[in-house]
């Protein structure tokens, strides 16, 4: 990569520690070697430059130092950078220098260090000296002469007298690293000597830093601490030391510039446009997909946030830095260096810049390793690992092809799940970029992607929200597991064959189809006019074998609606010759009976539709007979059930109906192609779903059914005498070629209404139970006629199967109801002619047909005598000049008043009668409206009531 | 501008003194010197003192001015981040040059001096006093053991190739020895006018630049060179004394420099030659007649524009 070279340290085949001893016993530590070892691994961050103007000329108030801060900030490092910077002053301010001059800071060139002390830097923590003073008689160069001394005084504690007078003798920095850990260590009291040890060490660290306090010049302490909670650090506090804390703000981007320093010999000598050219792909994509809100003007600062950090991405070092090695166990820059020097070792040479999905969770190479052990303390982040391998592992033997980058996005979601706390997982846009290397990938490609490795891995959780955080979880994802076996054709195959630990379901899918389409026809709470019957994938060649008992056509009671899951090539004329055929040979009786409910002319044929089968064995699989025991399935079963019945609801449209039969030529059929239309909210829709059934009745007896050729059908039948049961019969099959086109059978309860409604308009009279019934006299309009006779004749079963029907002429005396003579009943109103009685012998008024239009119903012949009401009766003569009209219903005032609109009746027409009918007044309610007469209008006024008829 | 260089060259105590006034004198010359025939015309004058009078100054040249060679090696320590590109035979004519490009393109050097080459002023030598066999030890990242600047730890290349064309591996430290200018000189050799014409526009072109901005990347810049060259066609002094003529011809050729083979008889006066690191060295601007002609454009003697040339520090980018 750009020839980016590691330090020789991270090269070899174990990598060494990175953490820094100050000394150690085989002169290898960094305070013994020479300093330019230290110094070419150090980058002057702001601490170092804290630390190291606290010990230079310029700094005149010199206090105390305390180094305070966690494992693997770089404590040990600082100190070794002051030790040698009080040894070789002139070496170090070189190299202030050199940095000077590379970071462009006057500061740093002209920073001059104290000279003329002699450093003494001790990790404390070896306890190589119980007693301080011990470290001090033994290292200082006049240690010897002043040791003497102070055994001569034959004092347990050195005074401070002494102490001054041997660092006059020579001006002295001590360092002691590791202090906390020292003193806390410490135990009260040596049980050898006797001597007090703790206390010693607290009386002895307050005169160091007072001396460091009140006498600069001649001595300089540095200490090192993890935290402020204890008595070492006290002590010091009180002189009001200079704190180096690693919490400046400039203390992230010199971290960031401290790892790629540390971490490469010649990461200052690759040329930025080098680096623009390799990341630069990935720089801008960042900004596309992170930094989608930001100003355009903010890209650049952006983008070179990303060439600051190459090698590295800077989602990378995040991602370590603040998520992952926040864990306890984690050594913080420490463990930092060594997993990036790891990664970049098996990596760098390979990817223009690496991301967190250069970790491969499969991969054999150390730095993975290294980082499950730097935070092993976290319960089950080896097991993350382990489940990541074996989803990646599910991906690849699922035979998915669209998956390039597998590895990598598993591998990204699975570093970016071992964060702590809620922040674990990855968005889509932030995966996304963790695997954009050197070309940008297209986000529908991506997209289509993850989709397809969220399917195949059951372990991946977070995809309920759309955009939201990806993540592995020790759990499976119920939903992707759900999936993941929804996919595999294998457990869904007819012939499956359970073997261990593997539950199959064969035919389940399609099962499931046809159980929940039928759900969705016949909802619990109706029961429809036609049975529906879904059809199973074999309709064509066996379509009887896989349907219930109830729905074989030897059961058929009333009109099936047939569902045809296979879409029907050719257009009409394929349907037309597919189903006479299928209808010649599969249904031997009650073809007239069935509507074809076909499916829409773009959908796929239902059992062959991958998608839709997917969504039905999710569905399955979340219902109560899949694995819906579990509530964590149960939960999600209206999530897939939902899209299920959403594309099954609008998948049906068309409908046929047959119309001319030809056993013979099957293929000779015609059906009518229709589509199911439902009224609702007073406007005529599409019917989907539920609705698709009545839909279908009312479309057929809207569009299809002719009443007139009915009532011809059922005369002739009259005429025969024939019984309701063979008429019935009759209909329920299609005439034969060239009889004529079949009557829809609507269903034996319909049909038995229209007879009745023959009967009612008096052209019919029907036997029941040995009376005839049909129009009496008296009843002057339709629909009392109809009440009446509905009344006496309604039956079903097989009580109406024996009805006999019969024209009015044709039935004999005696039996039938004959009305009375005229006699002013309460019968049709606003009669208009009215002819003169004719009493037949048959007592059923010769009714002819009566006609319809306009808004009203224009009598040409009335009953006879049977006009009442407010009216006046006319002379029973034609007078053909007097013209008729009456409102069809029961109106409001307003609407009668528009009656006139629609009747065409000139304003000044002058009106022979009017006549306005109430029924189920009361006294009261009447007289409140004939007060409403005006005074000058004469009129008549009639009623009718039963006695003793109070309301 | 007039220097005293009879005060410089006579008046002050000791050799070293001496030897760094001569150098700064020659750096503000060389500064604001309008030509390279102007900046060797003022330098016949200091020429001329030192070797006819004060030639102990040459005598104590080797170890008592400061040297290219100390210089790089007091430089090149091994901290991280230097680079040192040595132009084979820039002289104090092309100072200028460098400079004004350099403040073309708002290059601010930290550091210009004059330093002296070897004695006798030749690549070989200066070779040798970096612990190198020759030039060529260098080439292709071959630096032997004895290395001495960064300690060994550097990258070394001997390159001739077009400035643009050379590579810079991003290592840290590099040693880059660039022969361009030596090569040119010893192939116009007769045409000193073209080669002061092909320098100053090589030295002012976006190659070299870049390639100077390529090392700078994350390095400290020197560049420097082992030694410089004399128009001798303009020497000041010609020799004419025909037994003198026959004895350097039979010494040194049409060279400056010989390798000793016999003892120089001293009996001259002032003396022509001197004896260093067992070679022959004449000193001053003097050239004799030769079969086929003095070289006009030549190295390895004692003359000032041969043995001072430029040190230029650049800041790292």
């Amino acid at each position: 990569m750009l020839g980016l070279k590691l330090r020789g340290e991270f090269l070899g085949a174990h990598m060494p520690g990175t953490a820094i001893a100050l000394r150690t016993s085989d002169n290898q530590g960094a305070a013994q070697k020479s300093p330019d070892h230290i110094l070419s691994i150090t980058y002057p961050t702001a601490d170092v430059q804290t630390a190291l103007k606290a010990i230079s000329v310029k700094n005149t108030g010199r206090r105390p130092i305390v180094l305070m801060g966690d494992r693997g900030l770089g404590k040990s490092h600082i100190m070794a950078v002051m030790h040698h910077g009080i040894q070789s002053p002139e070496l170090v301010e070189s190299w202030l220098k050199d940095w000077g001059a590379k970071l462009d800071s006057d500061e740093l060139k002209n920073l001059e260090m104290l000279k003329g002390y002699a450093p003494i830097s001790e990790p404390v923590h070896n306890h190589e000296y119980p007693l301080l003073w011990d470290l001090l008689f033994d290292r200082h160069p006049k240690g010897q002469y002043f040791r003497g001394q102070f055994e001569n005084i034959g004092q347990p504690f050195p005074p401070r007298t002494l102490l001054e007078k041997m660092f006059e003798a020579q001006p002295t920095c001590l360092i002691l690293d590791e202090f906390q850990t020292w003193y806390t260590g410490l135990p009260d009291k040596d049980h050898k000597t006797g001597l007090l040890l703790k206390r010693y060490a607290f009386n002895f660290v307050q005169i160091l830093s007072e001396i460091a306090k009140d006498r600069p010049e001649i001595l300089i302490l540095v200490i090192s601490v993890l935290n402020n909670q204890n008595d070492a650090f006290q002590q010091v506090h009180r002189q009001g030391p200079v704190i180096i804390d690693f919490r400046g703000p400039s203390a992230k981007q010199d971290r960031q510039k401290l790892l790629l320093h540390r971490l490469f010999e010649n990461r200052r000598n690759i040329a930025e446009s080098d680096i623009i050219e390799m990341a630069g792909v990935y720089a801008s994509e960042r900004f596309r997909l992170l930094h989608t809100y930001q100003f355009e003007a903010e890209k650049e600062r952006a983008q070179q946030e990303v060439f600051a950090c190459w090698p590295f991405s800077p989602e990378l070092l995040d991602l370590l830095e603040d998520h992952i090695l926040l864990s306890s166990a984690a050594q913080e820059t420490r463990d930092l260096i060594r997993i990036l020097a790891q990664v970049f070792r098996s990596r760098g040479d390979l990817t223009p810049i690496i991301t967190p999905a250069d970790f491969f969770v499969d991969g054999e190479s150390d730095e993975v390793q290294t980082l499950v052990d730097a935070i092993a303390v976290q319960a089950g982040q080896e097991k993350l690992r382990q489940i990541a391998q074996r989803n990646l592992e599910a991906v690849r033997v699922s035979g998915v092809n669209n998956v390039p980058n597998a590895r990598e996005l598993v591998s990204a979601i699975w570093m970016r799940s071992m964060s702590p706390g809620k922040n674990a997982g990855g968005t889509p846009a932030i995966l996304h970029l963790d695997i954009t290397k050197g070309s940008a990938i297209d986000d529908n490609a991506f997209q289509a992607e993850l989709a397809l490795l969220i399917e195949n891995s059951v372990n991946i959780h977070g995809d309920e929200v759309p955009g939201g955080p990806l993540w592995f979880g020790v759990s499976e994802n119920p939903r992707s597991k759900v999936r993941a076996c929804a996919k595999n054709n294998k457990l869904w195959h007819i012939g499956a064959v359970p073997t261990a630990g593997q539950t199959v379901y064969p035919g389940k899918d399609v099962q499931h189809i046809r159980n929940t389409l039928r759900h969705i026809f016949v909802p619990e709470t109706t029961s429809s006019t036609s049975r529906v019957i879904i059809l199973g994938p074999n309709w064509k060649n066996d379509p009887w074998s896989d349907v219930d008992e109830a729905d074989r056509p030897a059961k058929w009671d009333r009109p099936v609606l047939l569902v045809v899951p296979d879409q029907i090539e050719g257009g009409t004329t394929g349907i037309n010759a597919t189903l006479g055929a299928w209808l010649a040979k599969h249904v031997q009786k009650r073809r007239n009976t069935i509507r074809f409910l076909l499916p829409a002319v773009d959908a796929k044929s239902l059992f062959s539709d991958e998608e839709l089968v997917y969504s039905a064995r999710c569905s399955f699989l979340c219902s109560r007979e899949g694995w819906g025991s579990d509530t964590t399935y149960r939960a999600l079963h209206q999530n897939f059930d939902r899209p299920l019945r959403a594309s099954l609801k609008t998948r049906f449209n068309r409908f046929a109906v047959l119309r001319k039969w030809d056993f013979q030529l099957p293929q000779n059929c015609e059906f009518d192609i229709e589509s199911p239309r439902i009224r609702k909210n007073e406007s005529e829709v599409l019917a989907q779903g539920e609705d698709i059934p009545p839909g279908v009745e009312q479309t057929i007896l809207k569009v299809l059914f002719d009443p007139t050729e009915f009532k011809q059908f059922v005369l002739k039948r009259a005429k025969d005498s024939d019984f309701v049961r063979s008429m019935m019969d009759d209909l329920t099959e299609p005439p034969p070629r060239d009889a004529g086109e079949a009557i829809p059978f609507l269903g034996e309860t319909k049909i038995y209404e229209f007879v009745l409604d023959i009967a009612a308009s008096g052209d019919l009279v029907l036997n029941v139970s040995g009376t005839w019934i049909g129009r009496r006299s008296e009843d002057a309009t339709h629909e009392d006629a109809l009440r009446y006779i509905q009344g006496k004749a309604f039956r079903t079963g097989q009580e109406m199967r024996h009805i006999r029907l019969g024209l009015p002429g044709a039935v004999g005396g005696g039996t039938v109801t004959v009305p009375n003579p005229p006699s002013g009943g309460f019968t049709q109103s606003g009669t208009g002619v009215v002819v003169p009685p004719e009493v037949g012998g048959a007592g059923t008024p010769p009714n002819p047909p009566t006609t319809s239009g306009g808004g009203g119903t224009i009598s040409e012949t009335g009953e006879p005598g049977g006009t009442t009401g407010i009216g006046v009766v006319i002379p029973p003569l034609p007078i053909p000049a007097i013209k008729n009209k009456r409102s069809e219903e029961p109106a409001t005032g307003i609407n009668l008043s528009g009656c006139f609109e629609t009747w065409d009746v000139p304003t000044n027409q002058a009106i022979e009668t009017a006549w306005i009918e109430f029924s189920g007044l009361t006294v009261q309610q009447i007289k409140q409206i004939l007060q409403r007469i005006p005074s000058t209008f004469k009129a008549t006024l009639e009623i009718a009531y039963k006695d003793g008829g109070e309301q | 501008m007039s220097t005293n260089w009879s005060g410089i060259i006579f008046d002050s105590q000791s050799p070293q003194k001496v030897w760094a006034e001569i150098f700064s004198a020659l750096h503000a010359l060389s500064r604001c010197s309008s030509s390279p025939v102007a900046l060797h015309d003022s330098t016949v004058i200091p020429d001329r003192l030192l070797t006819e009078a004060a030639w102990e100054l040459w005598e104590a040249f080797p170890t008592d001015a400061e040297k290219t060679s100390d210089c790089l090696k007091n430089w090149a320590v091994a901290s991280s981040g230097k680079a040192v590109l040595i132009l084979d035979a820039l002289s104090l004519r092309e100072l200028p040059i460098l400079m004004g490009a350099a403040e073309a393109r708002g290059i601010q050097p930290v550091q210009i001096k004059v330093t002296g080459s070897e004695c006798p002023s030749t690549t070989d030598h200066f070779a040798k006093s970096l612990g190198l066999p020759s030039r060529s030890a260098l080439a292709n990242d071959g630096k032997p053991g004895g290395f001495a600047l960064f300690g060994g730890s550097c990258y070394t290349d001997v390159v001739s190739l077009p400035f643009e064309d050379c590579a810079v591996p991003p290592a840290p430290n590099l040693v880059i020895w660039h022969s361009w200018l030596d090569d040119l000189i010893h192939l116009q050799q007769k045409l000193p006018d073209r080669i002061a014409g092909i320098a100053s526009s090589t030295l002012q072109s976006d190659g070299f630049w870049n390639l100077i901005n390529r090392l700078r990347q994350g390095r400290g810049l020197v560049i420097t060179s082992d030694h410089g060259y004399a128009v001798s066609n303009r020497f000041s002094s010609e020799v004419e004394d025909s037994d003198a003529i026959e004895i350097l011809r039979k010494t040194f050729g049409a060279s400056r420099n010989k390798a000793v083979s016999e003892p120089w008889q001293k009996r001259f006066m002032p003396p022509i030659v001197m004896a260093h690191n067992k070679q022959h060295v004449v000193m001053g601007q003097r050239k004799w007649k030769v079969q086929g002609g003095f070289p006009h454009v030549c190295h390895g003697g004692m003359s000032l524009l041969e043995v001072a040339v430029p040190w230029m520090e650049i800041d790292s980018l």
